[in-house]
């Protein structure tokens, strides 16, 4: 009896190994990696899709908040509103191309915002249109990441699908600090990214002037080691970011026109650190430290170079998800160390010469 | 079933173990050998974080030296916004807005 269940078991398990050898030839194993692949991408997409719908939302019902009774077209339109990247194989006046259409772009976003909200403050529509931009961002990438992975199974593309089971946990965790994101600017908090600003604020102090150089920028005068300040920012508290770049360029025209000399232009941003380093570390160096994708940066550094000015920068260093969430402790304390940087900097510049510091970053919770 | 035949080969026919016992053995160490892996897979997974943040919103009067005060974010705060007047009759504004970690006392 008992060798008859052993020839049993001998011979499925036999039978077992030669059907499983055959299936390994046929391909088999990479059908079955796509299966157990796909469902993984299937259960975190759903996750993906689960923060789209919560933004969009919240998105809506801020709006509706507002006094706009169907914010779903209006949300239609930015959600899917695109920007078609200019013509790069011929470099010549591209910073211009891109002026256009990133001019195009926010002009016809807060327009759209403007229309629905008439009677909302600068605050609210900013604060509107950022979660429209977020909500933008979080459906985009739901939409891609399951692009993707249709596409993979549709072409049984086992290297696509695998790839993208990889860098999913990276997607999702960015996609969770946009979704977190949204609380905050919806609460007006200030973010890791204003530290520049919040620099700005901390030597101007909360009865400073403010005069607007060009659209959503502002800067103020100040004394700093019986030097001349000009510091620039983008004006808040509203969720903006200005232009600082043609800021300095516009202020330099108008200094240049006054024969008003400028020793040094510094300008001060969150940057990302590395992993191991610590948030709010402090570090300086040479450049214009501005994260845009060019037209802002290319305005300092050539107004510096024309005009012959040292070009600083000084930064304070956080991850990418402490610098669209609430401003961390450490942020906040190193905006002093920044500060102390910047009064070593400013001693190096001889007296009789004006200096001018930009806070970039979005100025949101700070005035 | 590898090890199944690996197992039988090593107790021999002439052991004390019948076939089917060994083939019962083979599966409880199988099972536990499963379930040890599913353990050391379930470690290996990023722990999540279990703290605690809250919003505070420090205020400081500008002319007595910095003497500052902190309460929970309320919205409509902003860094800069003038809330008051402090004694000496100097204002009282919003110096800064952050998050810190909030200490979780254990019962």
């Amino acid at each position: 009896m008992s060798s008859t269940i052993t020839d049993w078991i001998s011979a499925i398990s036999q039978l077992a190994f030669l059907v499983i050898f055959l299936l390994l030839f046929m391909g088999f194993n990479q059908k079955f990696q796509i299966y157990v692949s796909s469902r993984n991408i299937k259960l975190k997409l759903g996750v993906l899709e689960r923060m789209m719908n919560e933004s969009q939302s919240k998105t809506a019902s801020y709006m509706r908040n507002l006094g706009l009774e169907q914010p779903e077209k209006v949300m239609e339109k930015g959600i899917n509103y695109f920007v078609i990247e200019p013509v790069n194989i011929e470099p010549t006046d591209i910073i211009k191309r891109m002026d256009v259409l990133f001019s195009t772009r926010e002009e016809r976003l807060e327009g759209l915002v403007k229309e629905a909200l008439p009677n909302a403050g600068k605050v609210e529509r900013s604060l509107a249109s950022t979660a429209l931009e977020i909500s933008a961002a979080l459906t985009f990438v739901y939409k891609y990441v399951r692009h993707l992975l249709i596409t993979g199974q549709k072409t049984n593309n086992w290297i696509l699908i695998m790839q993208l089971e990889m860098v999913l946990p990276m997607i999702i965790k960015q996609a969770e600090a946009y979704s977190k994101a949204l609380d905050v600017f919806l609460e007006g908090k200030p973010i890791g990214d204003g530290a520049g600003p919040l620099l700005v604020q901390r030597i101007v102090g909360p009865s400073a002037t403010p005069i607007e150089i060009v659209k959503d920028t502002v800067y103020y005068e100040s004394q700093i080691d019986n030097r001349k300040v000009y510091l620039i920012k983008a004006s808040g508290p509203e969720s903006n970011v200005g232009h600082p770049g043609f800021a300095v360029e516009e202020l330099l025209k108008k200094l240049g026109e006054r024969n008003e000399k400028v020793g040094m232009i510094i300008t001060v941003d969150a940057a990302l650190k590395l992993e191991g380093e610590n948030t709010g570390e402090v570090a300086e160096g040479a450049g214009a430290a501005i994260g845009d994708a060019g037209p802002e940066k290319i305005r300092i550094e050539r107004a510096a170079s024309i005009n012959g000015i040292p070009l600083h920068a000084v930064i304070v260093k956080m991850g990418m998800e402490e610098a669209i969430l609430t401003m961390k402790k450490e942020i906040c304390d190193a905006v002093d160390v920044a500060l102390e940087r910047i009064k070593e900097l400013i001693k190096k510049v001889p007296e009789g010469h004006s200096i001018i510091i930009a806070g970039i970053g979005n100025s949101v919770g700070i005035l | 079933m590898l090890a199944l035949k690996a197992s039988a080969q090593m107790f021999g026919n002439n052991t004390l173990l019948s076939p089917e016992v060994q083939g019962i053995l083979t599966l409880i160490l199988m099972a536990i050998s499963l379930t040890f892996l599913y353990y050391v897979m379930m470690q290996m997974q990023p722990k999540k974080s279990q703290d605690n943040f809250e919003t505070v919103t420090v205020i400081k009067c500008l002319g007595d030296g910095g003497s500052a005060e902190e309460r929970p974010f309320q919205k409509g705060d902003f860094v800069g916004k003038i809330v008051g007047e402090c004694a000496d009759k100097a204002q009282k504004v919003i110096y800064a807005i952050y998050e810190r970690k909030v200490e979780v006392k254990k019962p």
